[in-house]
């Protein structure tokens, strides 16, 4: 039973997207309280999965088959393979959480809008394609899921079927056409020399001569785009605009599960690598200050959290791959160990500052920051709570962002002094756009609408709260919550031989 | 080697300075006015401009960086084209660095 949790995830995530439509009939107070009674499901699921691989180790699931094997009856070498380790069980656990989070925030904040049915169905599947990612075990299920990310994304962005947000959906279904292609022709060249695609299979015999390389170019860019880190950053602030605020949370997951899967192929199936190494360390830095110096500049705020979301995972890539260049000393460790856990604070911290934007502009009705400046005056609260979020995205002391922040600074300061030098800067400009932008909001001449804002949504804002107080505990226990959950996730990334066997 | 860092330490820290900050509070001038000149921010001898905003507040960095962002601008147009153009630039860059050196 124990090894079905992996699937039953997924497949009740496909069962409650394809049955949501159904259940909308019977009207809405039924429709949440199925999907409610999904995501506890789901949320139980999670655990006992985490509970599993950490206990027993990694689990490995092939659909349709007794025995996990590289083969089908027939010989055929292609099969569904699932895998997870203390690290993807943990990200599941998390993702889940946050996404269970996250729909109890729309169930009030997009509770006038028509299609909340089919916001549900489409971010169920989206969250089917985010877990898949994270739990995938072959390559061409990852390209499946790669897939139904894409899709489900798209139509996310195409909601309020406005021009806006139709042109940005068409925009970005053009450009992840692109890129899965890219994903498709790398598993292709991998499938034609080896004749495998099951990952295990792949590192066993994989030995890195050019064709190999060409195939990890293809896939890797595909992965970076879904990621959007630079050079493929540019999708990102026009489709988070378009987007409801509630599908960004999912969106920025999305991006963390593609660079998940990115790391885990570089480091169990094609090895640690010193020009891939510095190339990816190169992209960080260019991520960390390309989306930082566009934030600067912006005027709107949602693309301003968006170009910050693209600064934030460069500190993601900068730890993890300077960790894979120290690789077998423990500032390797700690590097990998630092961007791991900023994985977790990215997504909590930006998240939390969208979701508490969408709070914002739900009371206010307002299409820009400029409608609602000064609100500060009237809702300090939700200022004190803003400007928490600024402080934990811009990494200040005692947030969880300095945390993992502080880890990766001082321990890619063995590799290379500039690169700490360079981390600090971009999360300076990080702490200036903030600034900036919560001066604008809440500190700037009231604007003469208050009279008409709505009453702050309760629930909506319980669910930041609860963002928060997870901010503030991890900042203030982030020994506690790497020991308990990153080291092990650490451990798993770097230890081929483990992977292999 | 442990550096994780610890907020308990932080804390004692803003007790401290607290402490110090209070220190001089107390002893500092106690005939303070609400309401008249001493509450004025001093301008070293300037005139401040009369309207003050948030959006100028980084007016002497952007024209610092005026040309660097003209460059930025052309590199984000948001059409179909550009974003092709933008991926397959990327994937040269990339294939160039991983393939070929």
């Amino acid at each position: 039973m124990a090894s079905n949790f992996i699937i039953l995830i997924i497949a009740f995530l496909f069962f409650g997207a394809f049955t949501i439509a159904l259940v909308h009939r019977f009207g809405a107070k039924f429709r949440n309280s199925y999907i409610l009674s999904i995501l506890a499901l789901i949320n139980i699921l999670a655990v006992l999965l985490y509970q599993e691989v950490v206990s027993k180790g990694s689990l490995i699931y092939t659909v349709g088959a007794k025995i996990p094997s590289l083969y089908s009856v027939q010989g055929f070498p292609v099969r569904i393979i699932l895998t997870a380790d203390a690290l993807s069980g943990f990200l599941v656990l998390l993702f889940v959480s946050i996404a269970s989070l996250v729909f109890l925030y729309s169930l009030q904040i997009l509770k006038e809008h028509l299609s909340l049915d089919k916001f549900y169905i489409l971010s169920f599947l989206l969250l089917a394609g985010i877990l898949g990612f994270l739990i995938t075990g072959d390559f061409f299920t990852l390209f499946v899921f790669y897939e139904i990310n894409t899709i489900a994304t798209a139509g996310l962005i195409a909601f309020f079927r406005n021009k806006e947000s139709l042109k940005s959906s068409f925009n970005y279904l053009v450009v992840f056409a692109i890129g899965s292609l890219f994903l498709l022709l790398g598993v292709g060249f991998l499938y034609g020399k080896y004749g495998a695609l099951n990952m295990v299979a792949l590192a066993n015999n994989l030995d890195f001569l050019l064709l190999d390389r060409i195939a990890l170019v293809f896939i890797a860019a595909a992965l970076l785009l879904k990621a959007g880190a630079f050079p493929f950053y540019f999708w990102k602030p026009q489709t988070y605009k378009a987007m409801p605020i509630s599908a960004i949370v999912l969106a920025l997951m999305s991006s963390l599960a593609a660079l998940y899967v990115l790391f885990k192929i570089v480091f169990n199936i094609f090895g640690y690598n010193i020009v891939l190494g510095w190339t990816l360390i190169l992209f960080s830095i260019l991520s960390i200050f390309v989306g930082v110096f566009f934030a600067l500049k912006e005027k709107s705020i949602k693309r301003i959290l968006a170009y910050l979301a693209i600064s934030e995972v460069g500190y993601v890539i900068l730890g993890i791959s300077a960790g894979m260049m120290m690789a077998n000393s423990e500032f390797g460790f700690m590097a990998i160990k630092g961007g791991l856990f900023h994985m977790v604070n990215d997504v909590l911290d930006i998240s939390f500052l969208f979701l508490l934007v969408g709070i914002i502009f739900y009371i206010s009705k307002a299409k820009n920051i400029f409608e609602i400046r000064g609100i500060g005056h009237k809702y300090p609260f939700l200022s004190g709570l803003f400007f928490f979020g600024v402080l934990a995205v811009a990494g200040m002391p005692p947030l969880n962002g300095f945390a993992s922040k502080i880890i990766i600074y001082e321990s890619i300061f063995h590799l290379s002094p500039a690169l700490t030098i360079l981390g600090i800067m971009g999360s300076i400009l990080t702490l200036a756009v903030l600034i900036k932008i919560f001066a604008m909001i809440f500190l700037g001449t009231p604007s003469e609408n208050f009279r008409n804002y709505k009453k702050i949504p309760k629930l909506a804002v319980s669910t930041i709260i609860i963002f928060a107080i997870i901010m503030l505990l991890i900042g203030f226990f982030p020994k506690e919550f790497t020991n308990s959950f990153i080291d092990k996730g650490a451990s798993s990334l770097i230890n081929r031989q483990d992977y292999i066997h | 080697m442990e550096i994780i860092w610890e907020p308990k330490i932080l804390l004692i820290s803003f007790i401290l300075l607290f402490a110090i900050a209070y220190f001089f509070y107390i002893s500092g001038e106690k005939k303070y006015q609400k309401g008249t000149s001493q509450v004025i921010a001093y301008f070293s001898g300037e005139e401040p401009p009369e309207v003050l905003k948030v959006k100028n507040v980084y007016w002497g960095f952007f024209k610092d960086f005026e040309k660097f962002y003209k460059f930025l601008a052309t590199t984000q147009k948001e059409n179909p084209n550009d974003y092709t153009f933008n991926f397959v630039l990327g994937f040269i860059v990339l294939f160039f660095l991983i393939c070929l050196i």
